[in-house]
């Protein structure tokens, strides 16, 4: 700054010239949106620099104008070699730092140059925006007017960033609108095409949206949807209901979650299952309620038919001629019948504990419990007749089956049961069998009697004949002279009539002894299943609790297959009678079968009943002779005869605790077919 | 024995028709015998009998239906059933409607001749 400038009117034309150009430059970024707050406070410092006749210019951007502080520093040409600008503005940090307000600063001269007089100004009202240093190597500086138009330029630069950053901000704004606006055009397009209707509304329930599935189905605009219009396709009969639920979930900003029925666009209800969650904004206050409408009707549909059928189902089981129970793993009672809770009187809690309540009695739990565990072991039904306790206390037989329900891991996962009532049925059958036992024993006593006064019959005659005969001869030669030609003849008479009665002897044991035996090979084990199935109902009946160890499999025998399981049919029915009385345990029947001293075949019958005395031991086989009251005594002579036929051997222990066993052994078949009877 | 009794049997078996009356000629009475009770119905001089001995169990017409017969026509002699059925023969009632005895076979000698004896006793008792 020259010395002739120094008067008034230059200073004036100085300080109009400086304005000028302060304006242009500043006046850029309102003219060109692309001037960015770099470019502009460059020009800045360089109009700052020139019209103030300055030796240095910094400028720093803090905050928001720039994305991270930036420094510009200018200098003026006689100055640039003196110092980098980068070791001048590290310099002018370290005076800002130190509060450069309360002193004023100067940068130490370098080379040949003078130091410089610094003077900072602050950007912005908070001098938020940064910070502008001027600096002159001139002794005068700052003048007063040095520091006016700092600040002014100071200022104004201030606005123009001002103006700058919120011109950033709102082509942010209108970008973010513009994405946003995008955003949502892709989601209404996704909501549109979801398989669910979608709905949106405001805070207080007002609906502003629905998706066009939603008018689609319904045949309602957007327009008569909107605020409550949607309301009139819900059925009259869910809209109060709804309607409830929706006010309250409005209230209480719960999530909604109702099922209404909503009229199609062809005037057909189905139902639908609304829901609705509440959107709030970061202090909470809902803001708006998003929603959507499932088509349920065909999952209503077969609820519906599900619970129609288990209905049926219900009833059917309810009106059942038995009882039926539905049982957990554990023995634990879970459902019964009608006609099951009228029977028992008792509460399903009551029932589970069948294994020590009195609805069975004592002696016959451990059968049932046994024929459950079986069932558990094979995976199949069992069966059992047994007596129940009826609600007045009367014991009353049944039949009760059980099937258990076995899970993927082979496990009970349940047991049905059912029950039926044979008390009459059991009752008449007993009645028949006594009946039967009876008319069995009078068949048997009369058909021996009758067989006795045949065979006296028929020997009486000719032993009638004989006698008469050998008096008559007797005499004949005891008369004098003797009459030796009417002895020989009643001698004669006598012979002819013992032969006869010799032939009545042998016709009876052509009758009644001998008949040939049908050999054949026999699985003496198959021989036992077949007669235990056939005496199952009379085991069931007798409650005996039987246990079958059949050895040697097949285990051949050489025999009469019908004969063999007369004889076992025998035994297992002896055991059975023997048995009759026990009460105070269970009656067990034990049938083993198996080979025996190399070239045999064995079976016993172990029973737990009356046992034998030696005495009664000795005679057992005897025929005619009988523990029994009712019985004849034959049955085991005739098994023990079948048994030597067989070239075997008929045996009875006493047990060394109750009962007896009783059993035979018979070669076992070798390699050929051998026809050879006894 | 100056007038000889006769005694008449009536059986189905051979042996007995042969043997009984051999036993009780020896003994000094006249015998006949017949092989049904149709037989003996048709001889034309039952009154001649002292004495019956019927076998019960005959086919046809039994013992005791014969005997029933003769008693209905007024012509039963003293009688003597016979019987190998000594199990079913209810000899108390047989007894009760006048049969002299029964005896089951075999029968010996003396039982034979006690009742015939006794028999023909009854008979000379009741016709001098």
């Amino acid at each position: 700054m020259d010395d002739s400038r120094a008067d008034g009117t230059g200073e004036v034309e100085r300080l109009d010239g400086w304005v000028d150009e302060l304006a242009t430059v500043l006046a850029t970024p309102a003219a060109a949106t692309g001037v960015d707050a770099v470019e502009m406070v460059d020009a800045l410092a360089e109009t700052v620099l020139r019209a103030l006749a300055l030796d240095f210019v910094y400028v720093r951007l803090d905050g928001p104008t720039a994305d991270r502080p930036l420094e510009i520093t200018k200098q003026a040409r006689h100055r640039s070699a003196a110092q980098p600008p980068s070791l001048l503005a590290a310099l002018v940090r370290r005076w800002l730092e130190q509060a450069p307000e309360s002193r004023p600063g100067t940068l130490p001269g370098a080379g040949e140059k003078r130091p410089l007089s610094l003077v900072a100004s602050r950007l912005g009202l908070h001098d938020e925006l940064g910070t502008l240093v001027a600096g002159a190597e001139r002794a005068e500086f700052p003048r007063r007017t040095d520091r006016l138009l700092l600040t002014v330029a100071a200022n104004q630069a201030a606005l123009a960033l001002q103006e700058l950053r919120h011109r950033g901000e709102r082509k942010r704004l209108t970008d973010d609108l513009a994405s946003v606006r995008a955003s949502e055009r892709t989601l209404r397009k996704i909501i549109n095409t979801l398989p669910a209707t979608a709905w949106s509304t405001l805070p207080d329930g007002y609906c502003d949206f629905l998706s066009e599935r939603w008018l689609r189905y319904a045949g309602m605009s957007a327009e008569e949807a909107e605020g409550w219009g949607w309301s009139s396709v819900i059925h009259p009969d869910d809209l109060p209901g709804l309607g409830e639920h929706w006010k309250g979930c409005l209230l209480a900003g719960t999530p909604v979650d109702a099922e209404a029925r909503m009229r199609r666009a062809d005037g057909v209800y189905r139902w639908f299952l609304f829901r609705a969650n509440p959107l709030r904004d970061q202090d909470g206050a809902i803001v708006k309620w998003y929603g959507t409408n499932i088509d349920i009707e065909d999952r209503k549909r077969a609820q519906e038919e599900l619970r129609q059928s288990e209905r049926e189902a219900r009833l059917i089981v309810d009106s059942m001629p038995a009882q039926v129970a539905v049982l957990g793993p554990d023995g634990d009672v879970r459902q019964v019948n009608r006609r099951m809770a009228e029977f028992f009187g008792l509460s399903v809690d009551e029932l589970s504990r069948w294994r020590t309540s009195d609805i069975l009695p004592e002696h016959e739990r451990p059968r049932v419990v046994a024929a459950m565990a079986r069932s558990l072991e094979t995976g199949l039904a069992f069966e059992l007749e047994n007596r129940l306790r009826r609600f007045d206390g009367a014991y009353r037989w049944a039949q009760v089956r059980g099937l258990p329900f076995m899970d993927e891991n082979g496990r009970a996962a349940r047991w049905y049961f059912l029950v039926v009532d044979i008390h009459e049925k059991r009752e008449a059958e007993e009645a028949l069998d006594r009946a039967r036992s009876e008319l069995a024993r009078v068949t048997r006593s009369m058909s021996l009697g009758a067989l006795t006064a045949s065979i006296a019959h028929e020997v009486n005659q000719p032993l009638s004949g004989i006698i008469t005969n050998a008096s008559t001869c007797l005499r004949l030669l005891a008369a004098s002279p003797p009459n030796v030609e009417g002895a020989l003849e009643t001698a004669r008479r006598t012979i002819r009539d013992g032969n006869r009665a010799a032939d009545v002897i042998a016709r009876l044991r052509a009758m009644f002894g001998r008949k040939a035996l049908a050999f054949e090979a026999v699985s003496l084990n198959d021989a036992v299943r077949e007669v235990l199935s056939l005496l199952s109902s009379h085991l069931e009946r007798n409650r005996v609790v039987l246990r079958a160890e059949l050895g040697g499999e097949p285990l051949l025998v050489n025999g009469d297959r019908i004969q063999l399981q007369q004889v076992i049919v025998n035994l297992i029915r002896n055991a059975c009678d023997a048995m009759a009385g026990v009460e105070d345990r269970p009656r067990a029947l034990l049938i083993e079968t198996g080979p025996h001293e190399d070239d045999r075949a064995r079976l016993t019958v172990r029973d737990v009943g009356i046992g034998l005395d030696a005495a009664t031991k000795e005679r057992l086989f005897e025929a005619f002779y009988s523990t029994k009251d009712d019985g004849m005594g034959i049955g085991l002579s005739v098994s023990r005869y079948i048994i030597e036929r067989h070239r075997g051997r008929l045996w009875a222990t006493a047990n060394e605790g109750p009962g007896a066993t009783f059993g035979f052994s018979i070669p076992v078949r070798s390699d050929g077919p051998s026809l050879a009877g006894p | 024995m100056v007038d000889q009794e006769l005694v008449v049997l009536v059986d189905d078996d051979e042996s007995v028709r042969e043997s009984v009356p051999d036993l009780l000629r020896q003994w000094g009475y006249q015998a006949m015998a017949f092989p049904s009770a149709a037989a003996f119905l048709s001889w034309d001089e039952p009154s001649r009998a002292a004495c019956l001995i019927l076998d019960i169990a005959m086919p046809g017409m039994t013992g005791v239906e014969l005997y029933r017969e003769l008693v209905r026509r007024g012509q039963a002699a003293p009688t003597i059933f016979i019987t190998a059925h000594a199990d079913v023969t209810d000899r108390a009632l047989l007894l009760q409607e006048g049969a002299i005895d029964c005896l089951f076979k075999p029968f010996s000698e003396h039982d034979l001749l006690a009742v015939v004896a006794a028999a023909a006793q009854r008979k000379s008792r009741h016709h001098p």
